[in-house]
């Protein structure tokens, strides 16, 4: 076997996830540390400082050693085991990295004991009464260039029909090899405008779930903050729209190669170079915004001395919020970017159940449709 | 605007909360017409009960300065809706009898007074005219 699957393997898989874990704890909002609130004037204290850089080398340290161990199984358990086990030490190295975050969390609390920062602490929580009128997303029309593409799909599968050989591939390995093959049917020119509205309704709940997660406003700079959460819902909503359309036409380029119109080649690639761009947009996306939009340039960045709002009894872990007395469904995540679910409320933990439900029902339907 | 609640403070937050809305028209940072946030929204932008937001509202609407529709939240009302009548002023008395009679206690002369009230209403209306 060739060294590039094994490099390609690599690359694929565990290039973005060091990066992205290494890079965490330096996107956040200046008043967090590890999940843990702090006055955002000790943000660059020494101690803070070295927890996150010892942080960020444990990350690229352990990755490094998944990575040497994931070239060692290809170059001894055959590609396609080796594969396998890729996937797994992957889940392990993700398992690992949340471990890691939870010692930090509670080194950082230990820290924020020993320097009495607690004791400044307030609970100022501030509402901007303006945040829905201000442009905070793109808009929601985008989502019928969603329904034209996968009408599109769907017509290009029932007109070009009859190029359709009598068995396609479905799958192949990491050598380019087809290691699955399907049967011409009807159901299989709906696998991918299937696959398509699936992907239109996960899109679609996100960029709802952003409008509808509140904004956290900084008291100490309130008017700074409200303009970076808007910053970051619009840049991240567009994301979201135009990441998804990108998505539905890798699609509509797998619909194509079954018919033959596009080269296998180039059908093997379009997914690869398609998550390829969505996961460096990502990640671009979320140096030079951050979360919450905290790095975002709006003014002079304020040095507060004190905690305006500790909410750090809320958070289990430093990372699931369960807050009973919070109406919101949806909240910012502590660390990292993101969003994430209130499980102190009802309605959140059914969308949570709702979400893994639907996941599973995308991979028994596009099972069924793929034969 | 931007409403600020300390959620650690004795003031219950629906009182905290109308009187910050209250500030906030008094400075006019919020307009008459002007729309505030849903009960829900609020609450969920604030982290606190939607009763609470609920209760400041209804307080808000009772003295005139919010009017609660259907279908558009609360809107600030127009200044001649909530201008003091004598109702108003009795309640006024009222409460400034409590003030002043913590003063007398302590000592508070007249003038001094007369000129913690005027400072204390000067600095607001001052931001008004900004």
């Amino acid at each position: 076997m060739g060294v590039w699957p094994v490099i390609l393997t690599i690359l694929i898989c565990y290039v973005p996830v060091i990066t992205v874990f290494a890079m965490m704890p330096y996107i956040g909002r200046r008043t967090l540390t590890f999940g843990v609130s702090i006055p955002s004037g000790q943000h660059s204290h020494d101690a803070l400082r070295s927890l996150r850089k010892s942080f960020a080398v444990s990350i690229v340290v352990s990755g490094l050693a998944a990575c040497a161990a994931t070239a060692l199984m290809f170059a001894f358990l055959g590609t396609n085991l080796a594969a396998g086990l890729t996937t797994a030490l992957l889940f392990v190295y993700i398992i690992a990295v949340f471990a890691m975050y939870v010692r930090k969390n509670k080194q950082t609390k230990q820290i924020k004991q020993d320097q009495g920062w607690q004791q400044t602490a307030r609970e100022t929580n501030v509402a901007d009464t303006r945040f829905s009128s201000a442009k905070r997303s793109v808009s929601a029309l985008w989502f019928l260039l969603y329904a034209v593409v996968i009408i599109g799909t769907l017509l290009a599968g029932i007109l070009l029909y009859d190029q359709i050989p009598g068995r396609v591939p479905m799958q192949t390995d990491f050598e380019g090899n087809v290691t699955r093959m399907a049967d011409k049917t009807y159901a299989l020119v709906l696998f991918a405008p299937a696959l398509q509205a699936f992907i239109t309704l996960l899109f679609g709940f996100i960029y709802w779930m952003m409008l509808r997660t509140p904004p956290v406003i900084d008291p100490e700079q309130p008017e700074a903050s409200s303009r970076q959460n808007a910053v970051f819902r619009y840049r991240w909503s567009a994301f979201v729209v135009f990441g998804g359309v990108l998505l539905l036409l890798v699609f509509s380029c797998m619909q194509l190669g079954f018919a033959q119109v596009l080269p296998r080649d180039a059908a093997l690639y379009i997914p690869l170079v398609g998550a390829g761009l969505l996961v460096v947009a990502a990640i671009v996306l979320s140096i030079t915004t951050g979360q919450s939009g905290s790095r975002v340039r709006v003014g002079k960045a304020v040095d507060g001395s004190v905690i305006n709002r500790d909410d750090d009894k809320y958070w289990k872990w430093g990372s699931i919020y369960v807050n009973k007395d919070d109406p919101a469904l949806f909240v910012e995540k502590r660390f990292g970017v993101g969003f994430t679910l209130n499980f102190g409320r009802k309605g959140a933990v059914a969308i949570g159940i709702g979400f893994l439900v639907f996941i599973i029902a995308v991979i028994v339907v596009s099972a069924v449709l793929a034969g | 605007m931007f409403i600020e609640i300390d959620m650690k403070s004795d003031v219950p937050i629906y009182e905290q909360l109308k009187q910050s809305v209250i500030l906030g028209i008094a400075q006019k940072q919020l307009a008459p017409g002007e729309e505030l946030p849903s009960v829900r929204q609020l609450a969920a932008d604030l982290s606190v009960n939607m009763h609470t937001v609920a209760k400041a509202y209804t307080h808000l609407k009772d003295k005139g300065f919010l009017s609660i529709h259907r279908n558009r939240g609360a809107v600030v009302n127009d200044y001649r809706d909530f201008a003091a009548d004598k109702e108003y002023l009795a309640a006024l008395t009222h409460a400034l009898r409590a003030f002043a009679a913590e003063a007398l206690c302590r000592g508070v002369k007249a003038g001094e007074w007369l000129g913690v009230c005027n400072d204390a209403y000067e600095e607001l209306s001052k931001k008004r005219r900004m």
